[in-house]
């Protein structure tokens, strides 16, 4: 059975993607992903003449960057504008094992 | 507003691999971040979504965290890391995830309190540019935009939008 909801850009969401975002759950990296590549596809709005200036970097890139060297980080960051934009988002995910930890956002493992 | 150092609070960065093979392709690392955490079952082991601004007029890092600075070493050696990659020559400000962020009262909404926030800043430079790209204005903005009842709607958005995209792709297929 093919429960894929939409193929946007080079994101994938599936029907249990989506069933995080109905109910009260934890979203996933593809959900994150989707709304970054969905900002950056949707363009600028006739009142945002600065839109090109934004730097929009998801969540699979910033873990990326987050594990390589300086010099990696910079050529894998180049094609999102990051060096001109005024800003630059970056969503981060981390994790915590410790047991004294309260578990603010439980995690799910990957169902794919 | 917390302003620190991104040195003072920045932790040895762990190399967990390397990249050594070029072109680079990024889609290929997504199952990697989805899989990154596999102790989920460990006592209060959990994953936690957060988001990162580097402001370049002003040189620094401002850290929403809706879980108060849960995210913050994390955020701080990503920036340690920017910081390095571009070549910044005064150390990069941090403001603290604890200080100004929206929290989230619920154990599921930080995502969406991440992606609200998300869009709250991105629209907020759109629209004004360098002007709106300072740690003060953003927070005034967030602190404004991304409160729990909004994140809520936010949430239900997202929904109604991604229903809307699915729609209108089976319609240019003639479904």
């Amino acid at each position: 059975m093919d429960d894929k909801v939409l193929s946007y850009g080079d994101c994938l969401l599936r029907v249990c993607d989506v069933a995080l975002l109905t109910g009260p759950h934890w979203l996933n990296d593809a959900v994150m992903s989707f709304y970054f590549e969905y900002l950056r596809g949707e363009g600028a709005q006739p009142d945002e003449p600065h839109a090109d200036r934004v730097a929009l970097v998801d969540a699979s890139l910033t873990f990326l960057v987050a594990n390589v060297s300086p010099d990696e980080a910079r050529a894998v960051l180049a094609p999102l504008g990051v060096s001109r934009a005024h800003m630059a988002l970056f969503l981060v995910r981390a994790t915590r094992t410790s047991a004294s930890s309260n578990a603010f956002c439980a995690s799910f493992k990957s169902r794919r | 507003m917390r302003l620190i150092q991104v040195s003072s609070v920045a932790r040895e960065r762990p190399s967990t691999f390397s990249l050594t093979a070029a072109p680079l392709a990024p889609p290929r690392f997504r199952s990697r971040q989805v899989n990154d955490n596999d102790d989920v079952a460990a006592a209060g082991g959990g994953s936690h979504w957060s988001l990162l601004a580097y402001l370049r007029d002003e040189n620094a890092f401002a850290h929403f965290d809706s879980a108060g600075g849960r995210n913050d070493a994390a955020a701080a050696r990503l920036a340690e890391t920017l910081a390095e990659a571009f070549s910044l020559k005064n150390s990069p400000a941090f403001v603290s995830g604890r200080s100004g962020s929206p929290r989230q009262r619920n154990g599921y909404d930080c995502g969406v309190f991440a992606l609200a926030t998300a869009h709250a800043a991105r629209r907020l430079v759109a629209r004004e540019g360098a002007s709106g790209a300072t740690a003060s204005r953003l927070a005034a903005r967030v602190a404004r935009e991304v409160t729990p009842s909004a994140v809520g709607r936010f949430r239900g958005e997202l929904v109604e939008t991604v229903r809307a995209l699915a729609e209108a792709r089976a319609r240019e297929r003639g479904e």
